[in-house]
């Protein structure tokens, strides 16, 4: 079995004055693996992100990178957030800086790099993003497609290992949609580990093969999105619905345990 | 001109100038040179107080807009709108004195007064109008052709406070962030009818101000966590592109002072 690059190992958190947000969380994701995220508004899915970039500190359990446990040293959290990115779901959120460039050079700019490096590192990342004549553009002029490359870029300017995307799809149309998703490829193509929170249970089929599935806090499920999609109570317990493509299978063919989630797999279904 | 749609709103002629500045004929032009360029003749136009000299600035700023910047003339004079509408107000009242009998070259009887105009007060709004005009127009020449990310840069390298930095930076992005909720809102209000009639406006103007501030304070721990995410630990930095110093550029820029001072010797009588 490979290394892990990001462990989460019995991790707890409580916001202040309320119930346990996330209960005995146990996570692991490999170099290169995608996952999707799935579960109700409120169940715990932004605060599992939020954990894993040390945004939040964990009440109890340890978060390992690269095999190392990090604490809360400065140290440690430099190193976490620089291998774990969040993509947020409100670009206006997060986009910062008055130019795109700017933006783009925020994360390595904290990152204390010299100053040829941050050039550097801003340049590609604005290349492999398609928006090298976007730098001294002003992200209040760019359309909803732009402004989500832009927080990517953000992200992969920082070089990571890791990086989750809270809802990415939710504000985008089906065009952005689809170019969202030769980009997530790229980036798996190069290595980089995505997790993404979705509620969009056809995305999510496309996307992923592994799913976790958080209810109330708790970490309900992990494994393949096939074995998800067959539980009927899971999916109840969750507020899933099975994709489209599930629902048309089982409609021709009742009475199978697995059913093809994507175009591709229902072309070669039998 | 195809985002000006963005802003035709009350804010519009600010907002315009950071899009000016982005297509300006001299936003390759080092900002540090440019600053020091507003900055210089403002300073020569203000203290001198002399009518000629300030509407010779103000009248070659206008040009250099112009020409070199490539701005064109019916935004330059849009934009000097506002300004010039509170300096005519101004005058209008350094212009008229209160008098118990009539004095100077214009009177108005008004009841037992007289409104009058003297030379004296002829003349010191005449350089005050042209003063403040020539240093609107230095302002106007270094916003206009100067995007605000290298106008902030040049500040921190002039050492203005760290803080002050920051909170500019911030302010100027999220003043575009809040102006479209506040656009989103009201429009929502207006399609429920909420600006019928003039009570009710203010009534909705007020809610709309509210809702504003509640969901800034919501947001702002939201921005903060995105912050922290990319490992924000206090400093606030971009990497800004900043045009390089050119020597022609330098040349244009000194003639151009040394010509000001020239004209303001002329004037003061100490030449010819």
């Amino acid at each position: 079995m490979k290394e892990p690059i990001l462990q989460l190992e019995h991790v707890s958190y409580a916001y202040p004055d309320g119930p346990l947000a996330v209960e005995d969380l146990s996570f692991s994701i490999e170099r290169g693996e995608r996952v999707a995220v799935l579960g109700r508004n409120g169940a715990g899915k932004s605060t599992f992100f939020l954990l894993c970039n040390g945004i939040l500190e964990p009440a109890a359990g340890t978060i390992r990178c690269g095999g190392r446990v990090l604490g809360r040293s400065r140290r440690d959290l430099t190193e976490l957030r620089r291998r774990v990115g969040i993509v947020f779901q409100e670009a206006e959120n997060q986009i910062l800086a008055v130019t795109v460039e700017g933006e783009v050079s925020f994360g390595p700019m904290n990152l204390g790099l010299p100053a040829e490096e941050v050039s550097r590192r801003t340049g590609d990342a604005l290349k492999r993003m398609g928006l090298e004549e976007y730098g001294d553009r002003s992200p209040q002029f760019l359309s909803g497609g732009e402004k989500k490359r832009v927080t990517i870029a953000d992200i992969l300017a920082m070089e990571p290992d890791v990086i989750l995307l809270d809802e990415p799809t939710a504000s985008l149309d089906p065009e952005n949609v689809a170019r969202l998703e030769e980009t997530l490829d790229q980036l798996t193509a190069v290595g980089i580990a995505l997790a993404v929170s979705t509620h969009d249970v056809d995305f999510a089929a496309r996307f992923a093969g592994r799913g976790v599935v958080f209810s109330r806090g708790k970490l309900v499920a992990d494994g393949p999105l096939t074995s998800i999609f067959s539980r009927p109570a899971l999916l109840a317990e969750a507020g899933l619905r099975k994709p489209w493509i599930w629902q048309a299978a089982e409609q021709l063919r009742p009475g199978r345990e697995e059913y093809p989630m994507t175009m591709e797999e229902f072309a070669r279904w039998q | 001109m195809a985002f000006a749609h963005h802003h035709s709103g009350n804010m519009g002629a600010f907002l315009m100038l950071d899009t000016l500045a982005a297509r300006s004929g001299l936003r390759s032009v080092s900002p540090a040179l440019k600053t020091l360029l507003s900055i210089g003749s403002l300073v020569l136009c203000v203290s001198v107080g002399d009518a000629v000299v300030g509407a010779a600035v103000a009248c070659s700023m206008l040009v250099i807009l112009r020409l070199p910047g490539r701005i064109p003339l019916n935004r330059l004079l849009r934009l000097l709108l506002a300004p010039a509408v509170f300096l005519a107000l101004s005058c209008l009242v350094l212009l008229l004195t209160a008098a118990a009998e009539p004095v100077g070259i214009w009177q108005l009887r008004l009841g037992g007064l007289w409104l009058c105009i003297t030379e004296e007060s002829l003349h010191r709004t005449a350089v005050l109008c042209f003063q403040a005009l020539g240093a609107v127009c230095c302002l106007l020449f270094l916003g206009a052709t100067t995007p605000m990310a290298q106008l902030i840069e040049v500040m921190r390298r002039c050492h203005v406070p760290e803080v002050m930095i920051e909170l500019m930076y911030l302010i100027y992005r999220y003043l575009f962030v809040l102006l479209e909720v506040q656009r989103q809102l009201t429009t929502a209000a207006s399609a429920r009818l909420g600006y019928d009639g003039w009570r009710r406006s203010v009534t909705t103007a007020g809610r709309v101000g509210g809702t504003l501030l509640a969901s800034s304070f919501r947001r702002s721990s939201a921005c903060y966590d995105a912050m922290e995410a990319r490992g924000y630990t206090g400093r606030l930095s971009f990497l800004c592109h900043m045009p390089p110093l050119r020597g022609r550029h330098v040349l244009a820029a000194g003639t151009y002072l040394a010509l000001l001072c020239l004209l303001i010797l002329v004037r003061k009588g100490r030449l010819f």
